[in-house]
């Protein structure tokens, strides 16, 4: 066989031997790498490298890759000169330790998964259990955190977004009456525009678009924040301050979300009934007086509780799935980052699957 | 109170199997400064979180201020680390508070002390600590020694029994360092704090320690007084104190 460039390097194989000449450097290792690939190493029993002249860091690693390759590398005899055995030695001093891991069997893998899969499960529950415990015993007796640490919560979570949440209801509001609008013109049937558009936002969209906004704004911060007091060592400093992480940090979040979810909610179903009412008004030539009366007719008192009631369970799972992936942190800045897309990932499809579950509690 | 500050008898800590901390035995004498040492990732840090209990320990025995803190109701734990400080690697201080307020948290979360005299704690707790002034600065304001200070106060705020300190040098520059194991001298001196210092800084520990606890891949290889330590012929434990001596040896 020939490898190298140049013809630097040469690898042969002969019988019970392999001999290598030349060489050995990151430049040639490539196309000798090629070659044992092609070769059979089975009945090899001793490498050659008495006519290696230069090897590097590259070139033990390959004498290593091949050696791994060898039937009973312990009996495997390598020969080298002075200077290269220095070398071998000195760059790759633990190559006959170095042996490749045998990737564990299927079943193997897939029971970990299972296992692990199990675990994080478990652990979530167990989060959950005690943020509501926790958030629930909070609420009637002095518990160890900040004072104003709710109030500061609620400013964060809530005021900072009323702004965004009622310009994007607005348009989405807008949107579905425009939408619907053109389909309803050619029957007709304008008022049911406000009819429509009552129904999908109180039922859905207003819920649902907020916990995407919050899920996406709070759902993020609050993983950012749990994770970064975790690789800080704050939460362990928490702790040896005799103060529990879930109640100082977690808590106060739960019970602000507890508290501003529903203004959100009913801000959003507003800004869209506006946005709606705007092209009724306009360009259905409906009276604003029709329309919103029209609207309030097609959804019960019972559907805004239900809409309130679905997004509070939103909110306190786009929490808890915060703070579950901010305390799972592992390394440094990488796994903020890391944790902070999978709880944003996370919350919007768990809002989704309970979205789906409230659908379906509406149908029956 | 008792001889010794803090106990550990065999003491076996595991992450995810891989065993850390494999048959520790030691002790931490009260009143003196003990530095556990050793090579990086010889399980240093490990060892003092498990005495905290910040990390579960697989079988052994704790002892911290002569009570079991393995055994004991997380609530009691609790109130027996109310008699431990810890400086932190990073300070760990709360971003999120003035350094006032992250120094004043345990006495508003585990006393009623009306807020004067909250405020005039704080403020003798910063001025041990060489940081007169620094009560409204917010921590990403202040330097790396600062914030070891700041720590430090905070660490110190419910007058301790013991204090650990996790790699106090790490990051900071000599002049920083020095200052800092002043400070951990004049807590012993006139505080009388039993002070726990996790450490591979030669010039720390040859100005802080009373005893030396080396550490060498999860086993406890010396136990006993500094000069014991220097005058060691374990070869793990010359070599670390006389490190240049052999690297010259070897190249020669």
């Amino acid at each position: 066989m020939n490898g190298g460039v140049e013809r630097a390097a040469e690898i042969t194989v002969v019988q019970e031997t392999v001999t290598v000449t030349g060489a050995v450097t990151r430049d040639t290792v490539l196309p000798m790498f090629r070659a044992i690939g092609k070769a059979d190493l089975s009945r090899v029993k001793t490498i050659n490298l008495e006519r290696v002249t230069t090897i590097d860091s590259a070139g033990t690693a390959f004498i290593d890759v091949m050696m791994d390759r060898v039937p009973g590398r312990d009996a495997c005899r390598v020969i080298a000169g002075g200077e290269v055995s220095e070398m071998l030695a000195a760059l790759h001093a633990d190559a006959g330790g170095a042996r490749r891991r045998r990737r564990p069997r299927l079943l193997v893998r897939a029971r970990k998964k299972a296992s692990s899969a199990f675990s994080i499960l478990y652990a979530y529950l167990q989060l959950s259990a005690d943020v509501f415990v926790l958030a629930f015993f909070g609420f009637f007796r002095k518990m160890k955190k900040r004072p104003g640490a709710t109030w500061e919560q609620c400013v964060r979570i809530g005021v900072e977004s009323v702004m965004i949440i009622g310009l994007l209801s607005f348009v989405i509001g807008l949107i579905l009456a425009l939408q619907s609008a053109a389909q309803l013109r050619q029957f007709g049937a304008n008022i049911f525009v406000a009819d429509l558009l009552a129904v999908s936002v109180v039922r859905e969209m207003g819920p649902m678009m907020t916990a995407i906004i919050v899920a996406g704004r709070t759902g993020s911060a609050i993983a950012a924040e749990v994770a970064t007091m975790k690789v800080t060592e704050e939460m362990e400093a928490l702790t040896v301050m005799g103060l529990d992480p879930i109640s100082f940090v977690v808590v106060p979040k739960f019970h602000a979300i507890t508290l501003v979810m529903p203004i959100l909610v009913t801000l959003s179903i507003v800004a869209a009934i506006l946005g709606g009412a705007i092209v009724a008004v306009n360009y259905l030539d409906l009276s604003p007086v029709v329309f919103f009366r029209q609207a309030f007719n097609a959804v019960g008192p019972e559907e805004f509780v239900m809409s309130i009631v679905k997004s509070l369970f939103f909110a306190w799972t786009i929490v808890i799935i915060g703070s579950f992936h901010g305390f799972r942190v592992t390394g440094g800045a990488d796994g903020v980052g890391r944790v902070t897309t999978s709880a944003v990932v996370a919350s919007i499809s768990a809002v989704i699957v309970i979205d789906v579950v409230f659908s379906m509690l509406y149908l029956f | 109170m008792a001889s010794h500050a803090v106990d550990v008898q065999s003491l076996v800590v595991e992450y995810s199997g891989t065993r850390v901390l494999d048959g520790v035995t030691c002790s931490i004498d009260a009143q003196n400064v003990t530095c556990i040492v050793g090579t990086s990732g010889c399980g240093k840090t490990t060892l003092l979180k498990t005495i905290l209990q910040l990390v579960p320990a697989a079988s052994g025995s704790i002892e911290l201020l002569g009570e079991d803190v393995i055994e004991r109701e997380p609530e009691e734990r609790a109130e027996l680390l109310l008699q431990v400080g810890v400086l932190f690697q990073n300070g760990a201080l709360l971003n999120s508070l003035t350094v006032a307020e992250n120094i004043a948290l345990p006495l508003r979360l585990h006393t009623d002390l009306p807020d004067e005299v909250i405020a005039r704690v704080v403020r003798e707790k910063l001025e041990i600590v060489n940081l007169p002034g620094a009560q409204n600065l917010l921590p990403p304001e202040l330097s790396g020694g600062m914030k070891k200070r700041a720590a430090l106060a905070r660490a110190i705020v419910l007058d301790p029994r013991v204090v650990f300190f996790d790699e106090p040098s790490a990051g900071l520059d000599p002049v920083s360092s020095a200052r800092l194991d002043m400070l951990m001298l004049s807590l012993k001196k006139h505080l009388r704090m039993t002070l726990v210092v996790v450490t591979h800084k030669l010039s720390s520990i040859f100005t802080v320690a009373d005893k030396i606890v080396f550490l060498d891949e999860g086993h406890v290889v010396f136990d006993g007084t500094l000069k014991a330590a220097r005058a060691s012929d374990i070869e793990v434990v010359a070599h670390f104190f006389d490190p240049f001596e052999e690297r010259a040896t070897e190249f020669s």
